[in-house]
């Protein structure tokens, strides 16, 4: 990814970083939105899904007082932004999740929950599985079909069903 | 204007259909040259060996056009539906899921059942040994012996792992006491052919580099190449020409490398470009002879548009069935899919128990459309969540309606020019009862796994129904009736004799399945009447049973 699309002051920069915090703060085993190192590759994901997308988040940011100084004021603004601009935060929330689940010390997060999990599809893929068939051939006789010849007119007598144009 | 030599048959598209029209006719010794407007897509293409690979689903290898923003697609205007496709060699195989079960008998008699639709021209006697060798060509993997089905020809592969995710679905589906089935799947579940089976990497939305999956462009392509098919890629057609004679003397089309426009001359003109794609070109054709767009004098081109009912569940279970593995399609049930008036309405649908796919997909809410809470609930959520789900759809089949259609925009324009398509979809209240129903069932579903938790979606944003339409049928459907179908049952065009739509947009009726399996079926029958036939290219006349 190249940052040079990303024209952010420091200022700014934190202030969007908070936010990623925020949506995505550290616990259960699982590390903070901006300690897996993703802020670059989401600011730069921003930039291309919408340029004005970053600054339309500071601006939802700024109380009229600058801003929040601590994580509560930080949930305030996700909130005020998720009330009052939905379209905007869930594609900052869309943007957000989809880098933090990438990164690699995201997916040795997953794994120490003893799930079998690689961070890429393949080339490794997950082989070890077959069809077993006295196990998981279905045992029950249920399931039916209507033969072409015996297919019945119905009743459609009150079934209204409105304009069919 | 270029003008190549003079072909057989010149086809346009080359995905399921396309190629098996290709092949088929250039192993029976014709001249083929095939079209697409966009390209190869490489196996590194994909975006399997990338980190990112969940990010990419929802940009340059989103289904949806719009979305992915690339040069060979074009424009769908409307604010109904998604219209899922893929424009390139292969089509839209690039990017599907690979689900392969056929229609049933009576998706053919929707006309005799009900009269909300009309009768096939075909029955499923008359397609079921296309399925089977279709089946054949393609390496599709299956359990034989469905009770829900009628008897067919072995699988060519043994049925797909079913997995812990497969068996706690089937669990539930006992429970209920509900039909189920292992999905069939254009997935080989053993090496075949070179390629490789199926690892269960548990990326099928983004298309297959190992080649398990049936993408067109590394299982038929290669052996219709060797057959000596002329496959012309960026090559995006503007229009089908005619002659005096009233028939189709071949297509126009844009060279998208160097931008000269061709003049591809043939005695057969097959269309295979998807339920817009094909319409949109026969719209694009009008002339002074066909004011309305080819073959379009009754003004049927581009109507009766289906997409299926579509409804949703994700739902999360106890017991980690790690559904981040394995093929799309687990478990198939046709419980519902014949016509029970007592529910309220005609038609049914089936149960698609697809697997949910990846951490990131689970977080932003993928599948049930309810996204992962954020702030300190987020973990808590993902660690209950996480490999804990599978999704279940309730595909129904949508009632045609002639106000359903594609257009041609009347301000949006392709890269090259050619006017954009145009989307009306809106289900009626048959479709709406169906939906609602469904989605009674999936909480029955949600209730007999003893789920602890579940997303059911309707797939309505601000009050549109906007479903993901990976399926686009019906456009151009075919029919005994000149006044009310485009082509007869052999997918001849009634006025351009010589001009052949075979693709998903040839259906009738949208069945409670995925359609590729039926197009695959459909265009190798095509293909083997155009080949009896291949004595008389230039004469062939439409009649609703000119070959029977």
């Amino acid at each position: 990814m190249m940052s040079q699309n990303v024209s952010l002051t420091r200022d700014e920069r934190r202030a969007l970083e908070a936010l990623m915090d925020t949506l995505l703060p550290g616990g259960n085993g699982f590390p903070a939105a901006t300690a897996t190192g993703m802020s670059e590759l989401l600011l730069v994901r921003l930039a291309a899904l919408d340029p004005a997308m970053p600054a339309q988040l500071l601006a939802m940011a700024d109380t009229g007082h600058g801003q929040p100084a601590d994580e509560a004021g930080w949930r305030e603004v996700a909130y005020r932004i998720e009330v009052i601009s939905p379209r905007l935060f869930d594609a900052f929330r869309k943007e957000v999740f989809l880098a933090y689940y990438q990164q690699p010390a995201v997916i040795a997060a997953i794994r120490t929950l003893g799930i079998d999990y690689n961070d890429k599809p393949l080339p490794e893929g997950y082989p070890d599985a077959h069809f077993v068939p006295e196990l998981d051939t279905p045992s029950h006789r249920r399931g039916k079909w209507i033969p072409t010849n015996e297919v019945q007119r119905v009743d459609l007598n009150g079934l209204d069903l409105g304009d069919m144009t | 204007m270029n003008k190549p030599d003079h072909a057989d048959v010149v086809v346009v598209g080359a995905g399921a259909s396309g190629v098996i029209n290709s092949l088929v006719l250039a192993e029976a010794g014709l001249k083929v040259v095939c079209l697409d407007q966009g390209g190869w897509t490489q196996p590194a293409q994909h975006p399997h060996f990338s980190q990112d690979f969940q990010y990419q689903r929802h940009n340059r290898w989103s289904p949806e056009p719009a979305l992915r923003r690339g040069a060979d697609d074009y424009p769908v205007e409307g604010s109904q539906s998604h219209a899922y496709m893929w424009n390139g060699v292969g089509g839209s195989t690039n990017i599907f899921a690979a689900l392969w079960p056929r229609f049933r008998p009576s998706d053919f008699r929707k006309g005799t059942e009900h009269g909300l639709a009309p009768d096939w021209p075909i029955t499923y006697e008359d397609l079921a040994p296309f399925y089977d060798a279709a089946d054949r060509m393609i390496g599709v993997s299956g359990l034989a012996g469905d009770p829900g089905m009628p008897p067919a020809a072995p699988y060519p592969c043994g049925p797909l792992p079913l997995r812990e995710s497969g068996r706690a679905i089937a669990r539930g589906f006992d429970k209920l006491g509900w039909h189920w089935w292992p999905m069939p799947a254009g997935v080989i579940s053993e090496s075949r052919d070179g390629r490789a089976a199926c690892n269960g990497c548990g990326n099928c939305a983004s298309g297959c580099p190992r080649g398990s999956m049936a993408k067109m462009s590394t299982t038929l392509w290669p052996r219709a190449l060797s057959a000596g098919v002329d496959l012309r890629p960026k090559s995006r057609v503007e229009r089908i020409e005619t002659g005096p004679d009233g028939r189709a003397s071949g297509v126009v089309y844009i060279d998208r490398t160097t931008g000269d426009r061709v003049l591809q001359t043939a005695d057969i003109v097959i269309i295979a470009g998807n339920g817009v794609g094909s319409p949109r070109l026969l719209l694009l054709s009008e002339s002074a002879r066909h004011p309305n767009g080819l073959s379009n004098s009754n003004d049927v081109v581009g109507r009766y548009l289906l997409h299926h009912t579509l409804v949703a569940a994700e739902i999360w279970v106890d017991d980690k069935i790690d559904t981040h593995m394995g093929n799309s399609g687990a478990v198939i049930s046709s419980q519902f899919a014949e016509t029970d008036v007592a529910r309220g309405f005609v038609n049914g649908f089936n149960f698609n128990v697809v697997r949910t796919g990846p951490a990131g997909a689970a977080a932003i809410g993928s599948f049930g459309r309810r996204p992962a809470p954020w702030g300190e609930a987020h973990h808590g959520w993902f660690t209950r969540h996480f490999s804990h789900s599978f999704g279940a759809y309730a595909i129904g089949d949508d009632l045609p309606r002639a106000s359903n259609r594609i257009t041609l925009s009347a301000t949006e324009r392709d890269q090259d020019g050619l006017a954009a398509a145009k989307l009306h979809y809106t289900p009626c209240a048959n479709d709406i009862r169906m939906m609602h129903y469904g989605m009674e069932r999936l909480r029955d579903l949600a209730r007999a796994v003893n789920a602890f938790d579940v997303a059911v979606t309707d797939y309505y944003e601000n009050g549109v129904y906007r479903t993901p339409a990976w399926h686009l049928l019906g456009t151009c459907r075919m029919g005994d009736n000149p006044a009310t179908s485009v082509t007869n049952k052999y997918h001849q065009c009634w006025e351009v004799p010589n001009v052949y739509v075979c693709d998903a947009s040839s259906f009738v009726t949208g069945g409670v399945v995925n359609p590729t399996s039926t197009v695959t079926a459909l265009a190798l029958r095509c293909a083997t009447n155009i080949v009896k036939n291949s004595h008389n290219l230039g004469r062939l006349m439409t009649t609703a049973n000119h070959c029977d």
